[in-house]
């Protein structure tokens, strides 16, 4: 009995062993290790003044454009990193935005996140700041004489000469600085909004310096297309601007239109005429006392005279001085051809690569696109989608969808953060090796 | 032979009905060594001093003073698939959930001391008295799910004890079990004073008071960790019969009646992990909007209170002597877990918040991008614990005892439990309670003069749960922890009891 009993004890001892020893082995939790964080970082005063591109901004005495650019480890100098030279891409703010847009959207945390997980290989990015002056002036305008259809319009648009910077100059100053690496392939551009449209005009008036474009929906197709269901884009929303303001249907609203920041639709429509329509609202050189003579107008017939010096900082005009605009639309809110036909379409996407000589050929482009954008924006983007992917041009584009969560619809900056995660990504493949 | 089976009938019956139901609670099931052995069928024949908790009448049955003891060693394996996304009809954008990442809930071997003293005493004739402290519910989880994605201020780490439950009640019992019918009827008491212990750590998603572009991904949840702790005390009462129709059949019927316990503390935590905007937005510090974007962590002490209502519960038990060396018991137990509503927690004393907050913000308004306006400090102090709704459960139990001699006693059972938290909404990790359970068990003892010592294991088999999205406020927010959840229980008791 004692043996039988001893063999028991044994067993059973073995057998709780084994029990205790498989089904209570620490198995940890299983929280993955935090990952190193690439050691580069943010140059968030990187502004640099362009001189004479913006000599005739308004509310831009220093002719200085802010950027905030980051860096990453490898790129910077030892003892931080090895000074080697890296991809660059350019991010254009939306309508309204500055600097630090995208750095408030966690930029450069993914950056450093992404950089050191080895999501996508080191980078330059800079993020020039949007003009703060109506929001944003398209990231257009150029000196009136390469721009032949402007030729009797004054010496320069209001707006400076962005196309200048944003096609060439701002990637030849970050290229000097030697952290970046050179040529089309290694340029990348992406855009939000009104950063959409320029970073498609900048790779569109420069030759091959942009290799990859992403952008979200902005104002990309200033006329739609109603024949194929992408509606009548800018047309349509000047409607929007005028309800905003209370002055649809209201025929003294060309003397009523306000250009206060209160008005963002509104806004916008100014930004673009000072980048696209003659007016009268420029020849004052900062630091001068240097005041405008009367100045010959194209066309004068809807010129707008609402808009206030007070808007315009830097500026100490006469007591009832106004700024003269020209919209593209008539006293009854209608298109007004004169203006529309010769100036702003002339400006539209569609527009610029028919007369672009690198037609975006052999450039990645990425589309992030909702039903939820505002301002019309949605059919504006798949209208110039569908001039991307049909003939003559026949490109292939990488378009993703997306819906916001319930509550929080995508119809402005809630999703920068994830969409920039995948722009990221995808400009960082067509980097290459 | 006409009462059994009718008793067999009945426990059937409960069986049938059991099995339509769902699985859980935090009832702990084994107290002593006989009883986790035989799957807890147990009220029917307890016959050492676990009778406290299984059936106080069956005290009446012991004829030897006792003095026992228990040390139960017990271990939670869990494990979680999350899948906690921001979800919209066609995208779902991340959360800081290690989603679709295999997670395990903290290893630890868990504890559970218990033991009481029998003495048959001369009092109202012969009343055998008790004195036994055990816990009859515990529960210890503790989970790492979460890391604030990039861009949120990564050297605030959330601690570790995310989702952390360590809920021990403790009953001090004083019982007493005596003959009402020679040889048939007997009856027991037994009067609890109940010591609750309770820490409570989770992790809930705010949303962002601030209007965009404050609340713009992937700020628009700021995440708040609570962590409280603290205890209470309360009664209890266990009532308890037991029948012997004929010398190979007993049958037991008890009850559990507990009181609310008013758990209170001074150290409750709440902590707020704001979202760093780069450059802090350019705001000035003492502004709200540098406060929203500054990437601090904002910590509240505060008093708490909540209560904790334990469910009563009553069962029945048969048991029969096969042979000579062979009982088979079955017992079948209904708990109103209905009675539990979770753990609401009302704080007062707010100790104030320590960093960047200060009274002149907290007085501030907020309106966010929906024009809702609230204060600052209704925000951090609005509460959000939620109530949860469980059902009322039952257990079916069977073991079997078998003497090969008198100096070894063997056992063997199992049982099949239920859930009362069959809601998927109240799904948190804090419970993991995926399902019908099934137990398996086993041990022996040994018999040596005045001692018996021995050895129980049990295995808990939970079944995998898969917890679907649930958004019923239709917010975008997941009201549920959703994603994959296993589970297993194991258990090793090694008791004595010295008789004299």
């Amino acid at each position: 009995m004692f043996g039988k009993m001893i063999k028991f004890i044994a067993l059973s001892l073995i057998s709780i062993s084994m029990i205790v020893l498989l089904s209570c082995e620490d198995r940890g939790t299983n929280v993955p290790a935090i990952s190193s964080l690439d050691g580069g970082g943010p140059w968030p005063t990187a502004d640099h003044i362009h001189s004479p591109e913006l000599r005739w901004l308004l509310s831009n005495n220093i002719e200085q454009l802010p950027t905030w650019v980051y860096i990453p480890q490898v790129a910077a100098p030892p003892p931080l990193g090895v000074s080697r030279p890296v991809p660059l891409l350019i991010l254009l703010a939306p309508q309204g935005a500055n600097k630090f847009y995208f750095a408030q959207h966690g930029l450069q945390e993914l950056l450093k996140e992404m950089i050191a997980d080895g999501t996508i290989q080191p980078m330059v990015v800079a993020c020039p700041s949007n003009d703060p002056t109506f929001g944003g002036f398209m990231y257009a305008g150029g000196y009136n004489f390469s721009h032949p259809v402007k030729v009797i319009d004054s010496i320069t648009p209001p707006s400076g000469n962005n196309d200048a910077i944003f096609s060439k100059q701002l990637v030849k100053w970050i290229n000097s600085l030697g952290f970046t690496l050179q040529g089309q392939q290694k340029t990348g551009i992406g855009g939000f909004g009104m950063g959409a449209y320029g970073a498609f005009r900048a790779a569109l008036l420069s030759d091959a310096v942009y290799g990859s474009i992403s952008v979200t929906d902005g104002p990309l197709d200033f006329d739609g297309d109603p024949g194929l269901g992408f509606g009548n884009g800018l047309i349509d929303l000047f409607d929007d601007a005028l309800i905003e303001q209370g002055l649809l249907n209201d025929s003294t609203y060309v003397q009523n239109f306000d250009s206060s920041s209160a008005w963002p639709i509104s806004n916008m429509f100014i930004g673009a005429a000072f980048a696209f329509s003659p007016e009268d609202t420029v020849l004052f050189e900062h630091n001068s006392s240097f005041l405008p003579p009367p100045v010959w107008k194209m066309d004068s017939t809807y010129g707008f005279d609402s808009l206030s010096p007070t808007h315009i900082t830097g500026f100490n005009a006469p007591s009832g001085f106004r700024f003269d605009y020209l919209l593209p639309f008539d006293a009854s809110g209608a298109v007004y051809s004169p203006i529309w036909d010769n100036y702003w379409l002339t400006e539209n996407l569609k527009s610029l690569i028919d007369s672009s000589t690198n037609k975006l050929s052999g450039v990645n482009l990425w589309f992030a696109t909702t039903t939820e954008s505002k301002l019309n924006y949605y059919q504006q983007t798949q209208s110039w989608i569908n001039t991307l992917k049909n003939p003559p041009y026949v490109y292939n584009v990488t378009e993703k969808k997306y819906l916001g969560v319930p509550g929080s619809p995508a119809s402005g900056d809630q999703y920068v953060y994830d969409l920039l995660r995948e722009m990221l990504i995808f400009h960082s493949n067509s980097f290459g090796n | 032979m006409k009462i059994l089976y009718r008793v067999v009938t009945l426990l059937s019956c409960l069986i049938l009905f059991s099995a339509s139901l769902l699985a859980g609670g935090f009832e702990n099931i084994n107290i002593g060594l006989k009883a986790t052995a035989m799957g807890s069928a147990y009220r029917a024949l307890a016959d050492d001093w676990t009778a406290a908790y299984y059936n106080p009448a069956a005290y009446a049955l012991i004829n030897d003073n006792q003095l026992g003891g228990n040390a139960a060693f017990g271990h939670y394996r869990q494990t979680l698939v999350p899948n906690f996304r921001r979800t919209s009809n066609t995208d779902s954008f991340e959360s800081g959930f290690f989603n679709d990442r295999e997670m395990y809930n903290a290893h630890k071997i868990l504890s559970n001391p218990s033991g009481g003293i029998v003495l048959r005493l001369p009092v109202w004739g012969e009343t055998v008295f008790g004195f036994s402290i055990y816990q009859p519910f515990d529960y210890n989880t503790n989970w790492t799910l979460f890391r604030p994605l990039a861009a949120y201020n990564t050297a605030n780490a959330i601690p570790n004890d995310q989702y952390s439950t360590d809920l021990d009640v403790v009953s001090f019992q004083i019982s007493a079990g005596r003959e009402f019918k020679e040889e048939k009827l007997y009856l027991g008491l037994g009067l609890q004073l109940l010591r609750a212990d309770l820490v409570w750590s989770e992790l809930k998603f705010r949303d962002n008071p601030m209007p965009a572009p404050f609340d713009d991904r992937p700020y628009d949840m700021i995440p708040e960790w609570t962590h409280s702790e603290g205890h209470g005390w309360g009664f209890g009462i266990k009532g308890g019969l037991l029948w012997t129709p004929t010398d190979r059949i007993n049958l037991g019927i008890s009850g559990n009646i507990p009181f609310d316990i008013t758990i209170s503390g001074d150290s409750s935590m709440l902590n707020f992990y704001l979202p760093k905007v780069g450059n802090d937005g350019g705001f000035s510090i003492g502004t709200i909007e540098h406060l929203f974007a500054s990437g601090s962590r904002i910590n509240g002490l505060a008093d708490f209170e909540t209560k904790l209502k334990l469910p009563p519960s009553f069962g029945i038990g048969l048991s029969f002597d096969i042979t000579s060396k062979l009982t088979m018991a079955i017992d079948a137990q209904y708990m109103l877990w209905s009675q539990f509503d979770g753990f609401q927690f009302s704080y007062s004393n707010f100790a104030g918040l320590s960093g960047l907050v200060d009274t002149s913000i907290l007085v501030q308004a907020i309106t966010d991008s929906t024009n809702d306006t609230t204060n600052v400090s209704d925000w951090v102090y609005e509460s959000t614990s939620h109530p949860v709704v469980w059902e009322n459960s039952g257990r079916v139990m069977l073991g079997a005892r078998y003497n090969p001699s008198n100096l070894l006693s063997l056992f063997a059972g199992g049982y099949a439990d239920q859930s009362p938290a069959r809601k998927a909404t109240q799904f948190t990790p804090n419970f993991v309670d995926t399902g019908d359970k099934y137990n398996y068990s086993g041990g022996f003892i040994f018999h040596i003069n005045e001692w018996d010592i021995g050895l129980a294991t049990s295995y808990t088999s939970y079944p995998d749960l898969q917890i679907n999205r649930i958004d019923s406020d239709g917010d975008g927010i997941d009201d549920a922890i959703p994603g994959l959840y296993q589970a297993d229980y194991y258990e090793t008791v090694l008791s004595f009891i010295y008789r004299f």
